[in-house]
């Protein structure tokens, strides 16, 4: 038995091939690599944990999935569910189907027997014989014990009931490897130091990347193997959707060592390391730069955007854009970057600069400005040394010298020094628009004295802190 | 004080930098995988710069002002930034004082910070982060920030295994007379602790302001 990993299947006719189809899955699920299942021609199966919590919950991946499948014409099965068998088999119905979680083996249940022997799960004279017992569906068959089936049919009795009972018969984790994807690495001395290891398989990895390299490939998925000379064994599976670089590799290699021979007590050196590539994807699509790093360019930056926006919505990725304005908080306003072209690097530069007759607004603080501004502002008392509440007068002048504030939550805190009032006018001339308001800036104590300097502003007779200087 | 050991313009990036054309950083954004640091972290280092692909948290009560300053040094070399936050909380007036290149910068709010960190950092060259990571994610953008050599700042986050986590404490502010002045700047203790590398003292800074207007 095997652990099971909730995957996806996609069942798609003679009109997508199955570069198409990775293709299409590296853009929707952006962490396809590892796991992947296919006949090679007709199916592709991969896990969803990863895309799922990104787009936001299995029905949206599988939705997803189905449309950019649609899109090449002829018809499209999408299942989702625990265990590779019961994907595939949610991936035969007519709609789109997922299968709640821990619910495989009551959605197998009514599915004909007759299944098993067409899936050449099983030999068709079996499930001919078990028809003819009565046993017509999974369903029925996952009721009967397994000892039975095993002392009736063998080893075919018991892979059968197991995936009756939506359990996971075989290795999904990941397929196995090809013979030219395995280099292993014999130290004639056994070595005790991670260094010198890492070392020792420097020129294997580079090879063995290189090699993926000119098939215009990166490795996405390796198992790293490691042996003692007294049989001692360390087996790990490193996993990064983008690929890996040498370097990465060496650098993996590296942490595992260093953990495996500070955690545990190994008795003798190592003598073999064993490299397994277990998933690889093409490298066309992701360009390096000269020195093997992202170049960061404006491209990599509107495909971001992009991502970005699918998944969290246009409002959330923006670009700041000059405003103005006597609000020490609001001189930047934000503008969805998906409106923006990014590639115009003179007009980006043009948003985040006032205009040529623009100077400083009369009434905008002066440098500091606050770096941190509050969206929700919260609402404060001020108070004097004989705990009366501090307030302005029609001339803008403080009632009293604040001496303590109490928070929205209760706390009272001690004011150490204070600056303003300042009052801010504006539109006075619009009575729908006009707004008047008082400024301060206060130092106050924070636990463990602290001074937390902070922005206050009073509005409609309230005072809210809107604004702190972290 | 001498101009080029003056903090505020080592802060800055000043030295004729801040103001530069942006082609030119682009450029030697590819060759250049050292980023230049305040002068008095510097010293902790052996290449007295940050190499890419880092992690940094910071925190205290200045950890926003100061990360912004890393922000705006990093990303001076060129390539894109990201500002990722559960709310609009960051003060985008505050981080052009600090220096960083607001046209390059991407202010993104989501409620998944991890996975929309893990995103930034494919395509970015400086991701900061505001709000609290969980620790396990932290551990994976760490590894993910070292594959991409992208630079990640947390701030607020204390996050012990970060390769430096910078700490600031005993913040004196100057400026506010008792009902005159203005906030002006302020002095603090800096607190850096690299990976693996011996404890430092303390430094003392003063952290100056640029007006947006200059």
């Amino acid at each position: 038995m095997y652990p099971s990993t909730r995957r996806c299947t996609v069942l798609f006719g003679a009109s997508v091939t199955l570069d198409a189809a990775q293709e299409v899955l590296a853009d929707v699920s952006n962490l396809f690599a590892s796991g992947c299942l296919s006949d090679g021609m007709n199916w592709i199966s991969f896990p969803v944990r990863g895309p799922s919590r990104r787009l936001g919950g299995d029905h949206k991946l599988a939705a997803s999935v189905q449309r950019r499948f649609k899109s090449f014409g002829g018809s499209v099965g999408v299942g989702v569910a625990d265990t590779a068998f019961a994907a595939f088999m949610a991936a035969h119905s007519e709609v789109t189907t997922v299968v709640p979680a821990k619910a495989d083996k009551e959605f197998l249940a009514p599915v004909p027997l007759r299944v098993l022997s067409d899936l050449l799960v099983a030999p068709s004279d079996l499930i001919d014989t078990l028809i003819h017992l009565g046993y017509k569906t999974l369903g029925s068959l996952a009721l009967v014990d397994h000892v039975l089936l095993r002392d009736r049919f063998g080893t075919d009795g018991v892979r059968m009931w197991h995936l009756c009972n939506g359990n996971e018969i075989s290795r999904t984790e990941f397929s196995e490897p090809h013979e030219e994807l395995i280099r292993e690495v014999a130290f004639e001395e056994p070595l005790q130091l991670a260094e010198q290891i890492v070392f020792g398989v420097r020129a294997v990895v580079d090879a063995l990347v290189s090699d993926l390299a000119q098939n215009s490939k990166l490795c996405t998925q390796f198992t790293l193997t490691l042996k003692t000379e007294h049989a001692e064994e360390c087996e790990r599976v490193w996993h990064f959707a983008s690929g890996f670089t040498a370097r990465a590799m060496l650098e993996r290699a590296r942490w595992q060592l260093e953990e495996w021979l500070h955690a545990t007590n190994v008795t003798a050196g190592v003598v073999l390391a064993r490299f397994c590539v277990h998933a690889t994807r093409p490298s066309n699509s992701e360009q390096l730069s000269l020195w093997g790093d992202h170049s960061g360019t404006d491209v990599d930056a509107m495909r971001l955007v992009g991502k970005l926006s699918a998944t969290f919505g246009a409002e959330a990725v923006c670009l700041a854009q000059w405003r103005g304005g006597r609000d020490a908080t609001e001189v930047f306003a934000m503008v969805p970057a998906l409106d923006i072209e990014l590639t115009d690097v003179e007009n980006t530069a043009r948003m985040q600069k006032p205009a040529h007759h623009e100077g400083p607004w009369s009434g905008l603080l002066p440098s500091p400005l606050p770096a941190v501004a509050l969206t929700e502002p919260e609402r404060i008392v001020l108070f004097d040394v004989a705990d009366n509440a501090v307030g302005v007068t029609r001339r803008c002048e403080l009632t009293a010298i604040p001496q303590w504030v109490v928070r929205a939550d209760g706390a009272r805190q001690e004011i150490l020094t204070w600056a303003g009032p300042w009052p801010i006018e504006e539109r006075w001339w619009d009575p729908e628009r006009a707004s008047r308001i008082v400024q301060m800036q206060i130092v106050i104590t924070e636990r463990m004295n602290l001074e937390q300097p902070v922005l206050l502003r009073l509005q409609h007779g309230t005072w809210l802190i809107v604004a702190s200087y972290e | 004080m001498a101009s080029g050991s003056d903090p505020a313009r080592v802060l800055n990036g000043v030295d004729g930098l801040a103001s530069g054309v942006p082609g030119v950083f682009k450029a030697s954004a590819l060759t250049e995988r050292l980023i230049r640091l305040p002068e008095e972290v510097a010293e902790a280092f052996p290449d007295l710069g940050l190499t890419r692909g880092r992690t940094i948290s910071c925190h205290g009560g200045s950890a926003v002002s100061l990360g912004l300053r890393l922000l705006a040094s990093a990303c001076h070399a060129g390539g894109w930034c990201a500002v990722v936050s559960r709310t609009r909380s960051i003060n985008p007036a505050a981080a052009r004082e600090a220096g960083v290149a607001l046209e390059r910068t991407l202010w993104i709010t989501a409620d998944d910070l991890g996975v929309a960190t893990a995103l930034c950092l494919d395509s970015c060259a400086v991701v900061l982060v505001h709000g609290v990571v969980a620790l396990r994610d932290a551990r994976r953008l760490q590894a993910r920030a070292n594959n991409c050599s992208s630079t990640l700042i947390l701030l607020n986050s204390d996050f012990a295994q970060a390769d430096i986590v910078f700490e600031t404490t005993n913040e004196r502010w100057e400026g506010l007379l008792g009902g005159y002045g203005y906030l002006m700047h302020r002095d603090l203790k800096l607190h850096v602790r690299v990976r693996h590398a011996a404890p430092m003292s303390p430094k003392q800074l003063r952290l100056h302001h640029v007006s947006i207007h200059t």
